[in-house]
């Protein structure tokens, strides 16, 4: 081994081919404006990722860090062409009915970012952490057709009372 | 008999004052009404009740999009009691607003057309930015009618603006060419990186850093804790090299960061960061090309 008044190169400077690492992912729900939802409701978000700065292709390496008791990803690699900005991950969360009232839990989004280019050096390149709170508030709305169960029990009450005056005229001849 | 005659005498001398015409004027066919002509005359006939605008179109979340703008698009509806026709066809505005944000402008909405006897339709779109700060922003329309010529105003709607993370980072590597194991502090050879923030995102920038390999000798590793960065520099020692140090495979804060959202156009510094990297310490290790592309890049996070 050489170490004193040796060079050590880090890199060499004809591996600097590109210049640029650029992406980007909006969410619609952050830190301070969290996902408020029902207790047993589903709820899809779709995570907004994007590529519009420069001329490579690159791809989102997703990985979910919190939350995998209430949301899943169907997938973990987005490709996204360059100058591009609809490709979605949508992320299905679902919040169980035993859950308290007020009671949070956190889903947390990381993605890396690669492509195909070639960097020299020490490379350096773009990630992005979505991170929000779901706040359980209430019951989910029932499935239950109110109009539907109303209306079946006032015919019902129509029939029984046309049978009972039927029954009433017969009995009287 | 007296006082009749002075009674004959006042009407005589009223009817004197009050027409010019003398006995035989009848014959030259003065009438006393005005000359004929022709006139071509526009009567306007404007409501005098205000219109009022019962209702603003739903404005979903939106996307900023990264480094550019995002057209929103809208309607409202305008009504006016005094009729349809009443209502000013050029009238329609509307903006977006949010407190320490400057506000989006139309001042010149399309009129769509007739919905009934007393509404119509105003299209708006406005143009919003990827710096423009994430959150709830307001929507405020107005309008007026021909006739009472009163500003009418709703503003009871609203729309998020979602939050974009989102980076160009110039150069993606960093070097230093050539340095001596055993020296002190090591400045990089092409910093500084230049963070653009082409999203709304604020708040700070983190990194994580990942061991560097040789190239030749792959089991022998270049310690990540090795390297500082911070976001000044110059002086002597360099005043990166006392920044914030990483930590092998660790996200880790950089300390004085400010993503600063903004208009990266208008220069002076509006969404941008820097960010000066220094060895303060060389390892004694073999010569050799270190690289991250055995372990992996370093990457540039925005903190939660």
């Amino acid at each position: 081994m050489m170490y004193k008044n040796k060079l050590i190169a880090l890199t060499i400077g004809l591996l600097m081919i590109s210049l640029v690492s650029a992406a980007g992912v909006s969410s619609p729900y952050w830190k301070n404006n969290p996902l408020v939802m029902a207790k047993g409701e589903t709820k899809t978000i779709n995570l907004n990722l994007q590529n519009m700065v420069g001329n490579n292709d690159i791809v989102f390496n997703a990985e979910l860090v919190k939350g995998s008791d209430i949301t899943s990803l169907s997938k973990t690699s987005y490709a996204v062409q360059a100058g591009t900005s609809d490709t979605y991950l949508p992320l299905k969360v679902t919040l169980p009915k035993d859950i308290k009232d007020g009671e949070t839990k956190t889903i947390r989004v990381e993605f890396t970012t690669s492509s195909d280019k070639e960097t020299g050096g020490v490379g350096l390149t773009t990630g992005f952490v979505v991170e929000f709170n779901v706040i359980a508030e209430g019951n989910a709305e029932s499935n239950v057709n109110w109009i539907l169960i109303i209306l079946t029990l006032l015919a019902l009450a129509v029939l029984i009372i046309i049978l009972w005056m039927i029954f009433r005229k017969r009995k009287s001849k | 008999m007296k006082k009749g005659m002075i009674i004959i005498f006042i009407c005589l001398i009223l009817l004197t004052s009050l027409v010019s015409a003398g006995i035989f004027d009848a014959f030259k066919k003065i009438t006393g009404y005005a000359s004929s002509q022709t006139v071509n005359v526009s009567v306007s006939v404007s409501g005098a009740n205000p219109a009022y605008i019962p209702a603003v179109s739903e404005i979903s979340a939106q996307d900023p999009t990264e480094d550019s703008s995002k057209v929103i698009h809208f309607n409202f509806t305008i009504c006016d009691p005094d009729g349809e026709s009443d209502i000013d066809q050029t009238s329609g505005q509307a903006n977006f607003s949010k407190a320490s944000e400057t506000t989006r402008y139309n001042t010149s909405c399309v009129y769509e057309g007739q919905l009934n006897a007393t509404c119509g339709s105003f299209a708006c779109n406005i143009t919003m930015w990827y710096w423009d700060g994430s959150g709830t922003w307001n929507v405020a329309v107005n309008g007026t009618d021909k006739g009472a010529q009163t500003v009418v105003f709703n503003s009871s709607t609203t729309f998020t603006y979602n939050e974009l993370r989102a980076m160009v980072i110039t150069p993606d590597n960093i070097t230093w060419n050539s340095i001596t194991p055993g020296t002190t502090n090591q400045t990089a050879d092409n910093d500084p990186v230049t963070v653009n923030n082409t999203g709304n995102y604020d708040g700070t920038i983190n990194m994580t850093g990942i061991d560097l390999h040789g190239l030749t000798i792959d089991t022998e590793i270049f310690g990540v804790d090795n390297f500082t960065v911070d976001v000044e520099t110059g002086g002597s020692p360099a005043a990166e090299c006392d920044g914030t140090y990483l930590v092998n495979d660790t996200t880790t804060s950089i300390s004085n960061t400010d993503t600063n959202p903004g208009n990266l156009s208008a220069g002076g510094g509006a969404g941008q960061e820097t960010l000066y990297y220094c060895i303060p310490d060389v390892p004694l290790l073999s010569t050799q090309e270190y690289t991250t592309s055995k372990a992996g890049n370093w990457t540039i996070t925005y903190d939660v």
